[in-house]
Parts: structure tokens; sequence; C-alpha cells
């Protein structure tokens, strides 16, 4: 059952309304206002679905309230009926569900009712698992079925909350992040649309995914999910275990086919603190002598940051100490054809010197 | 005044930037693509939209002059979207979109007009959005995430592209 609020300065028009709302079976009317302000006041407790407002007010006009209503709330539906028509290019800019003409048609009612109940996302649960992934490419898996988000903004915005995952982020930092070129005001619009179609996108997953929104910070909070951002996370916090694998996910780079300018900081930040944790974890092994363990943390290190001219020393210096010529030499030969691929250059001189010594000393 | 000014190679390096990112945007963005009509009878303005749509999002864009032209390639062809101009040479554009919408039922249809009184007629049609021209670059990039359906997509997984395949030796991938 939806709940909606009316406002109309006509006493008889908000009766009218009432009654017709009532009688479609699916919406409750919340309250029904004579006046803009009171029902402002008096949102947090009715918290409505839907708003049937009228347009020429005295106090406030209909237009101004919509648009602080779709401030606060922001997915909300907004039916005006009014005796007006120049309004209703103003009534599309805001979204509204519909607009209809007083006096009021009851067929036309109809039809616009019928248009709220086909908005209603649908109760059927996916089942199964919500998968996410970052890396890379972002792709959200629900019961093995792919979110189709052809490059929206709503996908933006929901990898944006997924790196804030948890924390509330102000409306104004989202519209300078993921609006940058674009006059605030303007944006605003599609930040609320964005959000409505994230809480569409989601509603089968019931309340594994949540969207908040209060005062002026959008959260979002998901559990029960695979996500590989948490799991990186979650390995670097506290590390048990091998990295290999995390190593693998940063190598890929956080968001990186999106093209998202804000991820950047963020890639920068994961491949900080795990370079961090391997290299600790060299030190620790190397002061332990374990030969063998400063080699596997070496290699995970390399797969996020092949070109590590030190990492490849030391991995050439531990083939050598292992006395494994043929491990060394075919570690040399994927570094000299990485190098070559990707920058048509041969290795770093400190590294042939290292390898031609040690080559040397093992013959 | 030298020709090789500051001022010039700043912009051809802002024209390469622009290339580039149409490029990548191409490449990567093949396999996904909404198809689009702009109706639209002035051709300047219906470049100017293909154009801009084009840069928006990673879709096919057709533009057409005439009703008559757009409702043909409709019948032979699915589209997801089209952009009408209320006022066309050869019909009405109101009536265009609801002919094209019992050709295609799911069609998104978004009418264009420079007059504001057509809104009111757009919302008894259902239309899924009315921009009143001229209208700003923001205007359009509301419209495009308004319409945009998001259904889940059948099948698992997806092909990453552009990661270096083989990783160091002795780690398997």
């Amino acid at each position: 059952m939806l709940k909606a609020v009316i406002v109309d300065d006509e006493e008889w028009i908000l009766k009218e309304i009432t009654d017709l709302v009532q009688e479609s079976g699916f919406i409750r009317v919340a309250k029904a206002y004579s006046s803009p302000g009171a029902m402002l006041e008096e949102l947090e407790q009715t918290k409505p679905d839907a708003a049937f407002i009228d347009i020429e007010m005295p106090g406030m006009d209909g237009i101004t309230l919509a648009e602080k209503l779709l401030e606060r709330q922001p997915f909300i539906r907004i039916v005006f009926i009014t005796a007006y028509n120049q309004y209703a290019v103003k009534a599309f800019e805001l979204n509204a569900l519909d607009y209809i003409l007083k006096p009021v048609n009851h067929q036309r009612f109809q039809k616009m009712l019928a248009r709220i109940a086909a908005s209603i996302p649908r109760e059927g649960r996916v089942e199964g698992d919500l998968v996410i992934s970052c890396f890379g490419q972002l792709e959200v898996l629900m019961g093995g079925k792919r979110v189709k988000w052809e490059r929206s903004k709503a996908e933006e915005l929901f990898a944006y909350l997924l790196m804030h995952h948890g924390y509330g982020v102000h409306k104004e930092v989202i519209l300078e992040e993921l609006w940058p070129d674009y006059d605030p005001r303007r944006a605003i619009p599609i930040l609320q649309t964005s959000v409505c179609k994230l809480r569409n996108i989601f509603a089968p997953m019931g309340d594994m995914v949540e969207l908040d929104y209060s005062s002026n910070r959008y959260s979002l909070t998901i559990s029960n999910c695979h996500c590989d951002l948490f799991e990186v996370e979650a390995a670097l916090e506290s590390a048990p275990g091998s990295l290999e694998q995390i190593a693998r996910l940063v190598g890929k780079g956080f968001l990186s086919q999106q093209g998202y300018l804000w991820a950047m900081a963020k890639e920068e930040e994961l491949r900080n603190r795990l370079e961090q944790v391997l290299r600790a974890r060299v030190q620790q092994a190397s002061s332990g002598g374990n030969n063998a363990s400063v080699l596997r943390e070496l290699k995970a290190l390399l797969t996020f940051q092949p070109y590590d001219e030190d990492a490849n020393n030391q991995v050439l210096t531990c083939y050598a100490r292992a006395g494994d010529r043929s491990g060394m030499a075919e570690h040399y030969k994927w570094l000299e054809e990485v190098l070559a691929q990707d920058y048509d250059m041969d290795p770093p001189p400190s590294t042939q010197r290292v390898f031609n010594k040690l080559s040397e000393e093992l013959q | 005044m030298k020709p090789h000014g500051a001022s010039f190679f700043v912009r051809i390096l802002l024209e390469t930037a622009v290339k580039l990112k149409s490029w990548i945007s191409k490449v990567y963005l093949r396999r996904m693509h909404m198809k689009v009509a702009v109706v639209e009878a002035a051709e300047t303005v219906r470049h100017e939209i293909v154009t801009l749509l084009n840069s928006c999002i990673p879709a096919a864009v057709w533009g057409y002059a005439t009703g008559e032209e757009f409702l043909l390639e409709l019948s032979r062809i699915h589209m997801d979207m089209a952009i009408i101009n209320t006022v066309l040479p050869d019909i009405n554009g109101l009536s265009l979109g609801k002919k094209a919408r019992a050709l295609r039922p799911g069609i998104k249809i978004v009418y264009m007009s420079s007059q504001g009184r057509h809104a009111l007629a757009a919302f008894e049609q259902e239309a899924d959005d009315f921009l009143l021209m001229p209208f700003e670059h923001s205007r359009l990039a509301l419209m495009l995430e308004r319409v945009r359906d998001f259904n889940l997509r059948g099948g698992e997984g997806s092909t990453q592209v552009g990661i270096r395949k083989g990783g160091v030796p002795g780690i398997e991938s």
C-alpha cells in the first residue's frame, strides 16, 4: 500500500481527490493539506510515496513545493492537479509522473492511477547471490543476471557509493565529483533520477541493498554480497595467507575500464597499501631467511607492479640463491617481454647487471 | 602574430584529447548499443542533436527529416527511443509518437518542441519526456538518465578487455 499526501487550497477539491485516491485500493491518503507549509513540516511523519499537488496556491506555488519535496524525498512520485496548463514543461523537468487539468475527469484520473501502479517496483524477489566486481570493469550480477547499465550516471553513482560503502556522502560532494561540468542546480535532478533508478534496480534484492538519504547524505549499505572491493579491503586490513589473488585484482585497476576520474585516488590508495603490506612481508621473510616465501611475496608484488626494479632484482637474487638457473632465466625473459610489449624498452641497467653477474656465478 | 602561439598547441592538445576519448568509448562500448531515432525537419538542429547524443551514450543514433521516413524504418527495425519534434512537415509529431508506440509498444517517446503548450498533450500521451527547445546539454543528460532501462541481461560474466595475458611466471592465472 502506497502512502500519499494531497495539497490543494480549495477544500472541496481536496475532498474530491481524497475520495478518488482512497477508492484506488492501493494508495492510502496519509493526510490532505490545504497549505504547503504544513505538509513540508510533517514530512518526517507522513513519509509519502506519492504527492498530489495543486500549482497555484497562496504562500508557496506547487512547483516550488515539488522541488522541496524531491529534495527531501527523492523517491516520491509527483502528480500535479491544476487548472492551468502552462506549467507542464516545468512538470516534465521535475519528472512529475502526471499532470491533470481541473476540473478532474474521473477517467483521466484512473489512467493516472494505473501509471502509479505501474511505477511500483515488482515484488518478485531475485533468488540468488549479488556479485559485484569492481576491478577492471564494473559488473553487477543479481542471481546470475547482469545489470545492464548502458553507461548511465546511475552506474557511476552506484560505483561511487560502493567505494564509500557504509558512509554517508554529502550531496554537494557527489554533485562535484560526478557532474563537475554542470551547474549544481541542473545536476540535482539528474542525481535524484539516478538515485531512483538505483533503488528500482536493487528492489528485487530486498533489504540486502539499502540506499539511504538523510540530512543531505546518501549512503549505500550492502549485506551478504560477494564484492571484490570488500575482499581486497578485508585482506589489506588483516592479511593472512597468500595475497596473490588480491594482487591480481588490484593489478586490473579499480574501475579502470569505466574511466571515472574519482576512482584514481582510490586505486592509488589500494596500490600503496598493498605494496606496503607486501614489502613488509618481504622484509619479514628475508630476515627469517625463508627464501621461498620471499620469492612468493615478491611475485605477488610483481603481479600488480611488474616493472618494479628493486623487486625484479631481488627475484633474480632469490632464484640464484636457490641455485635455480632456469627459474632465473625464465623470470628475466618474462621481464624482457613485458617491457618490450608495454614500453618497447630493455630491462633497466641494474637488472641487466644483476642478471649477468648471477648467471656467471651460477656457471 | 606568431602562428604557433601557446594557444595553438593547447587547441591541438584538446582536440586530440577529445578524439582519443571518443575513440576509446567506441572501442570499449561496441558491444552495447541502444538504437535511437531523432525526427526533426531542420537539418542543422537534427545534426546537432545526433552528434550530442553520440557523445553522451553508447548508442546508434539516426536522424530522420520526416515522419514517413521514420515510420518506414521503425517498421523494419527495433528502436529503443525516438526523440520527435512536435512540429514536422508531413505529420503532427504528437500523432507520430502515437503511431510509433502502436508499432513498437516498448519504445521510449521523447518530444521536443519550441512550443511549450505541447507539453500538456505529451503528458496525455504518457510521453517519457518533453524538451523545450532550445535546451541545454544538462537537460538532455537528465532526459537520458530518466528514460534508460536497466533490464537484467542474461548470461554469466563478461569478457575483460585490455588486460595483459600471462602473469608473472610461477603464478598461475
